[in-house]
């Protein structure tokens, strides 16, 4: 009901509420709620901005296919049905619509951040710093790296550091790059020096970080050199997801990780794109399931989504233009609060006067607020920390 | 900062008639002062990819500004044996070879299996997508084996700076055929020295149009979505591009535009579009049709009825020319100067310019109609940047450092390889082309530093400095032995410059290549 309750004064105070909410937000909520300190948060982010209704989509709204004429053809002809939710998902997300019935899924069709420009890249900073402006020191995900301290460690799955993962203290943060040269650096006297060269500077805690990194993956049977170089496309991500799941299972204290994967800024012939990219992705997931195995699965929470949702009416292309709200997928093996095979936030239908500027989906389910909540069920922290890392949080989901 | 180097201007007009040396007070702007040896190096890493002992030595005395008007009009040599390997590349042909092949309604079709197969490979291949791998790694080798090897680095920087602003993707589609031809078109537009003439080349380029989805985007009124309406198709509008023209290449995120100018340039450009090789000459020579080389504006796409962009009224009925007046009007926004002001200074000064020093860049792009040389001027002119040529303090970007250190490895020696080159800018996650958002690579120290890049710089040090890697190898092979670049410390302790206390600590004792790989990888030479 929070959820609910959120979303409507959200409407009532319109675009400032995130800015004035979060003083008035009751902050009993977060220690009310069970908590499960010893959790794992994943964030898979999909740049480029999912078609999420190409995903999920509402069937059973009699507007999906007058608005979408080609690009509801897949879930009105092949989509699988989500119970109780009015939404059915694309037959690539069978093994999703599974987790769904299991209750190991739950999806919130209007999620989203407070971006307005429609931009890729400014939307994407604001999901990332999650301090509700374009600009800032440090992103969410590193603060809360920052803020959960001792032992856990917080990982990115890759070779460059996404904003996400910035500004954090030295060593809070680790870069673990899957894919690309297996060639690793050598131990001589040139290392030695080079280490003494920057011991001081920033550069110097990134090598020290990286010689650690390459002796773990090292331990953990080396680099896969045959997977996708550089930028993750979503096509690699199965053996990717396989191999994180590995890492993570390995060490405990791997508390927070991030992965991101390209590829979804669909604006022409998007049934074809995504019609490779959606397989990939339900595969990847799967393959972390199964991956991290039973007991890890069910300390884990897993949330995908990406920078905004795309135009709720198809363009002229049989793609769709940049949009506001959009899907966001949680999953786990033991839900908490946001968890268990229901639909998120809600969502009022596709007429006109429901959509944001009468074209997108509006975004009925706060970011940090989500973020939030799965934060405080992972990693236990309580209502004042959550603000810390998530300034402007609008009370939690 | 500008009122004093206009004063010189005014005071004695060109610079050759000024051979009366001012007062210090007056003489020196740092745009018009000869380069020391530290000055130099650091304009070589910084409007260059680098220094060796001979473009150190051609560019002590010699002035900023000279070598900005340099970098835009003047010619750029490449070593003969490069300039023949150049010359002979797939990558050379013109698009008017390349078009009737590979273009739309093109002879060389998607089921045609490859003449020859490429080796490791399991599925068959078509000879267009071995042809479209061939084509667009030779365009990728060739920006960079020209980056690394030009007698004028500035040239080859701002070139790359500008590929990287109107950003493509060279695997989006028949971009692979077309990419070359899009970096020879931005060269030919920075020698005009004008923002119009670059945003024109990139707009008007099929590579452009293709990678940001603008060849179908259709009037839903127009001739061509009513005739498909018939057939039961629908046609409409694609706003990728109009979107990107004004948040990335024009008047950037926060330059007041909205939804509705998104909407409204959208329709503007629909018609703009590439050429289909079996259109008939009738339509291509059509009442209001358009050809600019390969783009092709068929009106029959397009939304004839009135706009209004950013405030301006766009009166019905005027078909493509209403897209120049739309170019025009966005190069001459204001934003426009700030925003390209500030992405300047960001990559040539520091990641957080001087505010007043980018007000003065926007200023003189406005005053100056949008030229590249102008906008650049108060930024030379700048104690700012007289002061960072002396403590160059920026974190090299993955291109400056790879083509700096390979610079410095191979000292003169022609580097012919760009296999080499093509995938260690890839590895480090800076290909040109290759980018496939079309925000371009970013230029600040927070998107390239983290623990995973400076392992593969050291490692890249580490594999230079052991002399064994193949950088001047010739495409046709040859002499693998004579083809490796041999790194020598003296020429390396030249391109490096001054060490700090602690570096010169750490490498004392050190000799041969052990002292290479660590100047290579010092904290100093990450920086420009």
């Amino acid at each position: 009901m929070s959820v609910l309750h959120f979303s409507r004064r959200r409407a009532l105070l319109g675009g400032l509420a995130a800015l004035t909410a979060a003083a008035a937000a009751p902050t009993a909520w977060a220690l009310s709620q069970p908590q499960r300190a010893n959790g794992r948060l994943l964030v898979v982010f999909l740049r480029g901005g999912l078609d999420g209704l190409f995903a999920f989509g509402p069937t059973t709204d009699p507007r999906f296919a007058e608005l979408r004429p080609t690009l509801s053809r897949p879930l009105l002809e092949g989509g699988l049905l989500l119970a109780r939710s009015g939404f059915a998902a694309h037959p690539a997300l069978a093994p999703l619509a599974e987790l769904y019935a299991s209750r190991e899924l739950s999806f919130a069709p209007c999620f989203g951040t407070t971006d307005e420009s429609r931009s890729h890249f400014q939307a994407q900073d604001l999901f990332e710093l999650g301090n509700g402006q374009t600009r800032g020191a440090s992103g969410w995900l590193a603060r809360a790296a920052q803020a959960a301290g001792g032992e856990l460690r917080c990982v990115g799955f890759g070779s460059e550091q996404p904003l996400i993962l910035q500004g954090a203290a030295v060593g809070r943060v680790e870069l673990m790059p899957l894919a690309g040269a297996a060639r690793q650096v050598r131990a001589d006297r040139a290392l030695a020096a080079i280490r003494a060269m920057h011991a001081e500077q920033a550069s110097g805690a990134a090598i020290e970080q990286a010689l650690a990194t390459q002796s773990e993956l090292d331990r953990l049977g080396g680099m896969d050199p045959q997977a996708a170089r550089g930028a993750n496309g979503v096509a690699g991500f199965p053996k990717l997801a396989a191999r994180m799941a590995q890492i993570l299972r390995s060490d405990p204290r791997l508390a927070l990780a991030f992965i991101d994967l390209g590829g979804f800024d669909t604006h022409a012939g998007q049934a074809a794109s995504l019609g490779r990219s959606l397989p990939a992705l339900a595969e990847g997931l799967l393959a972390l399931r199964e991956g991290l195995g039973d007991a890890e699965w069910r300390r884990t929470q897993v949330l995908v989504c990406s920078e905004f949702g795309r135009t709720v009416r198809e363009n002229g292309t049989q793609g769709s233009d940049h949009g506001h709200g959009g899907l966001a997928l949680l999953l786990g093996g033991a839900p908490g609060r946001l968890g268990g095979g229901r639909l998120l936030g809600d969502f009022s239908g596709l007429a006109e006067t429901a959509l944001y500027q009468r074209r997108d989906l509006p975004v009925r389910l706060d970011w940090r607020s989500v973020l939030g909540r799965l934060l405080q069920e992972s990693l236990g922290f309580p209502s004042a920390t959550l603000t810390e890392v998530l300034p402007g949080m609008p009370g939690l989901a | 900062m500008l009122s004093r180097s206009g004063a010189i201007l005014i005071r004695c007009g060109l610079a050759v008639l000024c051979a009366v040396p001012l007062p210090a007070a007056l003489a020196a702007t740092p745009g018009q002062t000869p380069l020391d040896a530290a000055a130099a190096r650091a304009w070589l890493n910084r409007f260059g990819y680098g220094a060796d002992r001979a473009s150190l030595a051609a560019t002590v005395g010699q002035t900023p500004q000279h070598l900005l008007q340099r970098a835009i009009h003047g010619p750029v040599h490449y070593p003969p044996a490069l300039a023949a390997v150049l010359a002979a590349s797939p990558a050379a042909q013109p698009l008017s070879v390349l078009w009737p092949l590979y273009g739309p309604g093109g002879s060389e079709k998607m089921n045609q299996p490859a003449r020859r197969q490429p080796e490791q490979s399991e599925v068959v291949r078509s000879q267009r997508e071995v042809d479209g791998r061939e084509l667009l790694q030779a365009a990728v080798a060739d920006r960079l084996l020209q980056s690394a090897n030009s007698d004028n680095p500035g040239h080859e920087v701002l070139l790359n700076f500008w590929l990287n602003h109107f950003s493509i993707h060279g695997l989006k589609t028949i971009n692979q055929f077309l990419a070359a031809d899009y970096v020879r078109t931005l060269q030919a537009a920075l020698r005009e020295d004008s923002f119009l003439a670059l945003l024109e080349a990139s707009f008007y380029h099929p590579a452009m149009q293709v990678y940001l989805d603008n060849i179908r985007s259709t009037a839903p009124d127009s001739r061509m979505a009513e005739r498909a309406a018939r057939r039961g198709e629908t046609l409409g509008i694609n706003e990728n591009l109009a979107r990107e023209l004004l948040e990335l290449h024009t008047l950037g995120v926060d330059g007041g535009y909205r939804q509705a100018d998104v909407q409204a340039l959208a329709r503007i450009i629909t018609g703009a579009g590439i050429l289909n090789n079996r259109l008939p000459p009738a339509r291509v020579e059509a009442a209001g049709a358009e050809r600019r080389g390969y783009f092709f504006f068929d009106p029959a796409r397009h939304d004839f009825g009135a706009k209004r962009l950013l405030g301006v009224d766009y009166p019905a009925g005027r078909g493509s020319e209403e897209i120049r007046v739309a170019l025009r009007q966005l190069a001459q926004h204001p934003a426009t100067g700030r925003h390209l002001a500030g992405k300047l200074a960001r990559r040539f000064l520091a990641d957080e310019p001087p505010p007043a020093l980018v007000a003065a860049m926007a200023a003189a792009f406005q005053r100056s109609g949008g030229r590249i040389s102008a906008t650049l001027q108060p930024l030379l002119d700048s104690p700012e940047f007289a002061r960072s040529l002396q403590a160059p303090g920026k974190f090299k970007e993955p291109l400056d450092y790879l083509l700096s250190a390979a610079r410095a490895a191979c000292d003169g020696q022609p580097m012919a390889n760009g296999r080499f080159f093509w995938r260690a800018a890839q590895e480090l996650g800076q290909a040109p082309l290759l980018r496939s958002t079309p925000d371009g690579y970013g230029s600040q120290e927070a998107d390239w530093l983290s623990s995973a890049a400076l392992a593969k710089r050291v490692r890249l040090a580490q594999d230079l400095a052991s002399g064994r890697l193949p950088l001047a190898q010739m495409p046709e092979g040859g002499n693998r032995r004579a083809a490796v670049c041999v790194p020598q410390a003296a020429a390396v302790r030249a391109a490096v410059g001054p060490l700090s206390a602690t570096s010169s600590a750490a490498l004392a004792g050190l000799d041969g290549s052990d002292e290479i790989a660590a100047l290579l990888a010092s904290p100093e030479f990450m920086r420009r």
